[in-house]
């Protein structure tokens, strides 16, 4: 049976044969890193997948039981429906443990391969027009992204998560103003609050995966419709696109990744643990571990609350909060720079035009330096989440730990940013590429004819480009005549 | 680097190649072995290693523009033997292909491969059979770690055997198409149509404010039921279950005698009536009662039992820590919140000294009843937990 056999009955009804086409004529540029935002597409299909499996057996349930499962250190300990049953299909439910540790390691990866994603993008400068919209949603999609996982790991009101939203509350109770006031609305009265998990799991299970469905939808209609951008290259224009065409060979190749990512969580899933709920005993507001760290996608908001310093002030009246500043401000400021990215660049740089060339990072030395910085940023705000870890593991006091932070914070993002401006700088001149290191020392030639060792200083010469002889050679080899190529030279 | 050299040209001065610095050269040489990794990895699953992407930006070498054999079309060909050429593919077909819509692409066909399908084959019958030994496991509710391996390796076979079936089996292409501008340059068509006098009503303005109105009035009801979500916060927040003769109890509602607490122990405790009153957790201490600031033992202290809020003025985690650091020169006892790491000061009326915490745990002043138990004396003098702007 041919393939047409089996998607003309349906084009044939919907008037699809051209929509068909053109996605099979579709082209993909073959990079790597173009695959990173497909790696976390795939990863939320697993994640709504083994989801919707766990919602058949999770009780998003406040209501106080006596636990009485198959996990005898907790036998008769008064705890919440959703502890009991987060705890049941783990180890009670067959294969439960399997889809639950994979659903968490798919949004572990999930949220990290959307940051690769969007720093592939930012360093190739692919959010310039036209494509400012999709960098919009796409963060957008991270942000949901984020609160999807600190939603999903709160909702098995074990002491981990617990204690999590009691400091997402504080946090919100910071909010100027009317804090307190969002801060009943949206958890519904003091902490501790009786029947929030049930909130949580709306906005987990219905809110949260409807708006990232939607926007995940614009953001690949998106795609489709401004297409690709394509890295430099030899034949590569603004005008054109040259790739693979989607049909066979490279939906098979994206097919196999997508399996592959599915299989490597499920491995994943079956092999390393992960938030083993069951250790860390039910929530209760005057318990604590030591060492607690939140998953690791919140650890710079953890490591922003950790570093910033005892400042509270009361002006007339009113109390600025501490967390108002490492809770709210510092990750608005964050966010809102990410936000105003296009908008900043088309500012700086004066550069309105289309472009759909993505450039190396060495071609923009500054966006590159910036973008280094933010990272480093990132990274030390990151690190400072396990800063008490890091401390015991070192056998220094946390003092010393956080103070080290704190000037860290401030001196590597610049150092950073001009480390990589400077080797942007050096590639750029060099014209070096990480896999075509220059092997051995340059020769020059002497007027009669002689080699000798070329100076520094004298310039290489440039890689030949591709020339017309070199094209002509690939005519001549039987490749691509203006008519029909089988007539020549066979 | 001798002296004589003469000084490394610096990047940009005049617009030559230099050379890269040491430091870049280091990245480059560590990147470059990374890079040559993955790319050996993606070889032995893809069969084919294809060079990077060059440097130099393509050359524009001047081609006739405007239809007939020179133009645009001839340049998209060329484009694409020159991506060809950097390339590892060897065409051995250029074909342009219509696509009946006005559009087209060219498209460069490389020779079918010749390899034999049995290794993917194989691979897919290993994929199989960890997918039957996953039913199995299953069956006889086996262990998760090797459901996980079984159920992983199945889909993980079938994914490298796509892989390899589209990049081993099928001809390498490449294809080039031209990219239609996405502004089409309507501005003034579009101006025209959103608004045809002809089709358009005089005094629209005043409908146009009207929708606004009614549509924001809207709105600003349709966030009423929003009011539902939760109680007032009045001053829950400033409060606390806390009164004066309430005695303290553990979690478990027992009350706390005097002499239930000895030298250098703590225990967290609750008002009598409201064990599950998160706001009203206190870490009840007792240290020796000489060490006490002045003004910590006129807060109600009972002979070095000294009571605190236990929820952290920083984010509200309970300051579960109690260290007693009897180090020379002084000995220190010390509340620790294990969420951030902030750190009070017992003896002075919990002061934070280290961390992101400002303000002090607030103290519950203690007395003793007839029976010898503990009790407070009122609530605290200060809101507990984490601050909020309008915090009395």
């Amino acid at each position: 049976m041919k393939l047409a056999d089996v998607v003309r009955p349906i084009t044939s009804r919907l008037g699809g044969d051209r929509f068909t086409r053109t996605t099979l004529n579709k082209l993909f540029p073959g990079h790597w890193s173009f695959l990173l935002g497909e790696v976390a597409l795939y990863s939320f299909l697993v994640l709504v997948a083994t989801g919707v499996y766990l919602t058949f057996f999770f009780s998003p349930s406040d209501a106080e039981i006596v636990y009485d499962g198959s996990y005898a250190p907790l036998v008769g300990q008064t705890v919440t429906e959703a502890y009991a049953s987060t705890i049941h299909l783990s180890l009670e439910v067959r294969a439960g443990l399997l889809i639950r540790q994979t659903h968490h390691w798919a949004a572990l990866v999930f949220i990290g391969a959307i940051l690769l994603h969007m720093a592939r993008i930012f360093f190739t400068g692919a959010f310039r027009k036209p494509r400012e919209l999709n960098w919009t949603i796409g963060l957008t999609l991270l942000v949901l992204a984020l609160a999807m996982g600190f939603s999903g790991y709160s909702l098995p009101g074990d002491l981990l998560s617990g204690t999590g939203l009691r400091i997402a509350y504080s946090i919100a109770e910071s909010v100027p103003l009317v804090g307190p006031w969002v801060t009943f609305l949206v958890f519904g009265g003091e902490w501790p609050v009786e029947g929030f998990t049930s909130r949580l799991y709306a906005v987990h299970i219905l809110i949260l995966p409807l708006a990232i469905l939607g926007l995940l939808g614009a953001h690949l209609a998106i795609l489709w419709r401004q297409k690709h951008t394509q890295m430099t290259g030899p034949g590569a224009r603004d005008d054109n696109l040259v790739g693979e065409r989607l049909w066979p060979s490279y939906a098979m190749k994206a097919g196999g990744l997508a399996l592959i990512v599915g299989g490597v969580l499920l491995v994943l899933g079956g092999t390393v643990q992960i938030n083993p709920v069951w250790l860390y005993g039910p929530y209760d507001a005057s318990s604590v571990t030591t060492a607690a760290q939140p998953d690791w996608y919140i650890g710079f908001l953890e490591g922003s609350l950790r570093l910033w310093p005892a400042w509270e002030t009361r002006i007339g009246g009113l109390t600025i909060p501490a967390v108002f500043y490492s809770g709210v401000v510092a990750p608005a400021i964050m966010f809102g720079l990410l936000y105003a990215v296009p908008a900043l660049h088309r500012r700086l740089t004066g550069d309105r035009s289309e472009h759909h060339l993505a450039q190396r990072p060495r071609e923009a030395p500054v966006r590159t330096g910036i973008g280094v910085a933010a990272i480093a940023f990132y990274v030390v705000l990151f690190v400072a989440g396990a800063q008490d870890v890091i401390a015991s593991h070192f056998d220094v006091s946390v003092d010393v730990v956080r103070n080290l932070l704190r000037v860290l914070l401030v001196v590597l993002p610049p150092l950073a940013g001009y480390l990589a401006y400077r080797i942007c700088r050096a590639l750029a001149a060099g014209g070096a590429h990480p896999e075509r290191t220059p092997v051995g020392f340059p020769l020059a030639r002497t007027e009669l004819g002689g080699f000798v060792e070329a100076r520094a200083g004298t310039p290489e010469p440039p890689e030949p480009p591709v020339t017309e002889h070199d094209l002509e050679e690939l005519d001549d080899a039987g490749v691509g005549g203006q008519g029909d190529p089988r007539e020549q030279g066979r | 680097m001798s002296s004589d050299r003469p000084r490394r040209p610096r990047v940009g001065d005049d617009g030559r190649p230099g050379r890269a610095g040491p430091v870049a050269s280091a990245v480059v040489a560590v990147f470059g072995a990374l890079a040559a990794l993955l790319r050996r990895l993606s070889a032995w699953i893809t069969g084919h290693h294809r060079p990077p992407s060059a440097a130099s930006p393509p050359t524009d070498d001047g081609e006739p523009e405007g239809d007939g054999p020179g133009g645009p079309d001839e340049r998209d060909r060329r484009d694409l033997l020159r991506a060809v050429a950097a390339s590892e593919l060897e065409p051995v077909e250029l074909t342009r292909l219509d696509h009946g819509d006005g559009s087209h692409q060219w498209l460069a066909v490389g020779p079918a491969p010749t390899r034999s399908a049995l290794p993917i084959a194989l691979l897919l019958l290993a994929s199989a059979a960890c997918a039957v030994g996953f039913a199995v496991v299953y069956a006889v509710d086996g262990s998760h770690v090797l459901q996980g391996v079984l159920l992983g390796g199945a889909l993980l076979g079938m994914g490298v055997s796509l892989v390899a079936w589209g990049a081993r089996l099928l001809p390498e292409t490449l294809s080039l198409e031209r990219r239609e501008p996405l502004d089409q340059g309507q501005r003034a068509a579009l101006e025209t149509d959103l608004s045809r006098p002809e089709l358009a009503r005089p005094g629209r303005r005043v409908l146009l404010g009207s929708l606004v109105g009614a549509a924001g009035a809207f709105l600003v009801a349709a966030a009423f039921p929003l009011r539902s979500l939760g109680p007032k916060p009045g001053n829950a927040l400033s409060t606390t279950a806390w009164r004066a003769g309430l005695r303290l109890v553990t979690a478990d509602g027992r009350p706390v005698h005097r002499d239930d607490i000895p030298l250098d122990g703590a225990l967290t405790v609750f008002p009598e009536g409201h064990t599950d009153a998160g706001d009203s957790q206190v870490m009840l201490l007792r240290v020796p009662d000489g060490l006490l600031s002045p003004g910590t033992a006129s807060g109600g202290v009972v002979d070095g039992r000294v009571a605190y809020s236990k929820v952290c003025t920083h984010a509200g985690c309970p300051v579960a820590q109690f260290r007693v650091d009897s180090r020379p020169p002084i000995t220190s006892y010390e509340l620790l919140c294990p969420c951030h790491q902030s750190l009070f000061d017992v003896l002075d009326g919990a002061r934070p000294i280290a961390g992101p915490a400002a303000s002090p745990l607030p103290q519950l002043p203690l007395a003793v009843d007839d029976g010898g138990y503990l009790v407070a004396t009122g609530d605290f003098p200060a809101p507990i937990g984490p601050s909020y702007w309008d915090e009395p």
